[in-house]
């Protein structure tokens, strides 16, 4: 019986194996698989640094930012500068659409506003001398008195004249401009630049300007890339960490800075914060040496190709305060021309 | 009556008889192999489209679900074709792979493209074939942040962030903590076959089929042909049959463009989500 029995499971086994072996030929080995861990992925914001301030409220300059050339930014994104300025006693003024860069960065008014000046006051001139040889004989002993009316009048307006006189600006400020410059507003820049006026311009790679219509004068390109660093960043890749200066007014007690999304501006040996080995541009390729800061015209032109740092909270990371008390202090410091020309007490 | 005995006895000679018990012992061997051992099948699974919604996410867990409850099934064939999707829904099916690779074979088959997301759920395979010029890569992920959150008359809130969930800072900052994962994740399911570092995977750039090879970010050239191969390969099979599981809500046919794209961020509205997704910027 036992032989039968183990004829039938022989059996049994024979067809198991055979249908076994016609399907397969081994078994599925799973790979160590291994679960992931998500503990240690953690970012950790870049800590902020002391910086020294030197607000004064002392200071009698002016500074005037463009807002007449449908310029792509908030005012508020310039109140921790503004504030800096405002702190060292710098006047802010704006310049709306409505006004004449030439006529306030200059002073100057076109030749044509001129010549209609002239001519109402040539007009006014003729009705007045009208007007008097018609009432001459009736009013001559009235007219003594309203001439010395007159005269006092005429000094009191003369005197709030040179009063309210507005104060040339010592500096202008360009942020993301959209509209182009017209030549004669270059020229005015130009001339502004010459006379020893400072000029700031700024943009943001991530912001539509023309900003090179106007820094292609001084001869600077704002390059069309962004700034990126997949090793060391601020949180994200285009946050870029600068740590190596040329030493200068804006540089001065910079260890480390981050910027928020940095581009490479181009000129003749005019870059002052030169990005790392491990800092690479979006678009430019052959050269290392880039720089998202530049300072040029016997340092008389400082441009940056960032703004975010300059707003909250970016203001406060590393030593970015710091770069814009610096800035506020280069705005706020005359030049060599503007020293020669304001009277020493 | 002597007929009868020597049917009888016939009869009990053939029953007692070795052959009787062979015959037996074979029948029952069918019947028994049939049940214990069923045709082998490599399921196929095919992922296309961005993975956006929930609910197409739902059906391929669905999907990888039956695959791995079903005896029957003992290889899946990833087919993919996807820019990728949300990040949440991203992961939900990556995991769910990796539970599956556990029990049977896995083998992705790449097609046009497997970018983001969609290389995302590749990498939880046993084994990656592309055709030589689909497209792989783009690891890396992107938020819509959300506006500042500003105090209105008509709404109140209880918490400075209770509208937004917190800063775009913030934002960004988890931004960098989803890169990472991606990161990581390929880092550790790649493992030495990898031959791009951290950073270089950051970079967020596509591959071409064979560039991808030569970078170890896949295994082979090949068709889906081969994929079914490899999976019969790893799963042991000799025999086996090729099955399709379809997934109920699969798109047949996808184009994501910036058109798209603005209509995503339209619907995020304030609250910030994450997307492993390839897309043209422009």
């Amino acid at each position: 019986m036992i032989k039968r029995i183990a004829i039938v499971i022989a059996g049994i086994v024979v067809i198991v194996l055979g249908r076994g072996f016609f399907f397969y030929s081994g078994f599925y080995s799973a790979p160590a698989t291994e679960m992931p861990s998500y503990e240690h992925i953690v970012v950790l914001p870049a800590p902020s640094a002391e910086f020294s301030d030197n607000a004064s409220e002392e200071g009698d300059r002016t500074v005037l930012i463009d807002l007449a050339h449908n310029n792509n930014f908030d005012m508020e994104e310039l109140n921790v500068l503004m504030l800096r300025l405002i702190s060292r006693g710098l006047t802010i003024k704006l310049l709306g659409v409505e006004d004449d860069l030439e006529k306030e960065l200059l002073g100057e008014l076109k030749e044509e506003e001129e010549a209609e000046i002239v001519q109402e006051e040539e007009l006014a001139g003729e009705e007045e001398e009208e007007e008097e040889d018609v009432q001459e004989n009736e009013l001559v002993d009235e007219e003594e008195e309203e001439g010395d009316e007159e005269e006092m009048e005429e000094e009191e307006l003369e005197e709030e004249d040179i009063e309210e006189e507005p104060k040339l600006p010592n500096a202008f400020i360009i942020v993301c401009p959209r509209l182009e410059f017209s030549q004669k507003e270059k020229e005015a820049i130009g001339e502004f630049v010459d006379n020893g006026g400072k000029l700031l311009l700024t943009a943001d790679p991530t912001r539509h300007s023309d900003i090179n219509n106007i820094a292609i004068e001084f001869g600077l390109i704002f390059e069309p890339d962004y700034l990126y660093n997949m090793k060391e960043n601020e949180i994200n890749y285009s946050n870029i960490f600068v740590a190596e200066f040329e030493e200068n007014e804006i540089t001065k007690n910079l260890e480390k800075i981050a910027l928020y999304v940095a581009g490479s501006i181009s000129s003749t040996d005019g870059g002052i914060a030169f990005i790392d080995q491990n800092t690479f541009s979006s678009v430019i390729e052959s050269r290392k040496r880039l720089s998202p800061i530049a300072l040029v015209e016997e340092s008389k032109i400082l441009a940056v190709y960032d703004l975010t740092f300059m707003s909250e909270p970016y203001n406060g990371t590393l030593d970015n305060n710091q770069l814009i008390a610096n800035i506020a202090d280069w705005l706020d410091s005359p030049t060599e021309e503007q020293e020669q020309e304001e009277p020493k007490d | 009556m002597s007929r009868l005995e020597s049917i009888k006895r016939l009869m009990r000679s053939w029953f007692s008889s070795i052959p009787f018990f062979v015959l037996i012992g074979l029948v029952l061997g069918v019947l028994i192999a049939i049940s214990a051992i069923p045709r082998p099948n490599i399921a196929i699974i095919t992922i296309s489209g961005p993975v956006l919604g929930q609910s197409y996410a739902d059906d391929i867990l669905d999907t990888l679900r039956y695959a791995r409850e079903n005896s029957s099934i003992k290889a899946v064939v990833l087919r993919l074709n996807s820019p990728g999707g949300g990040a949440s829904a991203t992961e939900q099916i990556y995991l769910d792979l990796l539970r599956l690779r556990q029990e049977k074979a896995v083998v992705a088959s790449i097609g046009t493209v497997a970018a983001s997301g969609g290389y995302y759920i590749a990498v939880a395979s046993n084994y990656i074939y592309v055709e030589p010029t689909s497209q792989v890569g783009s690891i890396g992920a992107w938020v819509s942040l959300p506006q500042p959150e500003k105090l209105e008359e008509d709404v109140g809130t209880s918490g400075p962030f209770k509208a937004t969930g917190g800063s775009r800072r913030k934002f960004m900052g988890y931004l960098e903590m989803v890169r990472q994962e991606f990161v990581e994740a390929v880092m550790l399911q790649r493992g030495d076959r990898l031959k791009l570092s951290k950073e270089e995977l950051s970079r967020a750039e596509m591959y071409l089929g064979v560039e991808g090879l030569k970078y170890g970010l896949i295994d082979d050239i090949g068709t889906q042909t081969a994929a079914i191969e490899k999976a019969a390969s790893l799963a042991g099979l000799r025999n086996y049959r090729v099955v399709e599981l379809p997934i109920r809500s699969r798109l047949l046919y996808w184009s994501f463009g910036a058109s798209d794209l603005a209509a995503l961020k339209s619907q995020t509205g304030l609250i910030p989500e994450y997307y492993y997704l390839y897309f043209e910027s422009r």
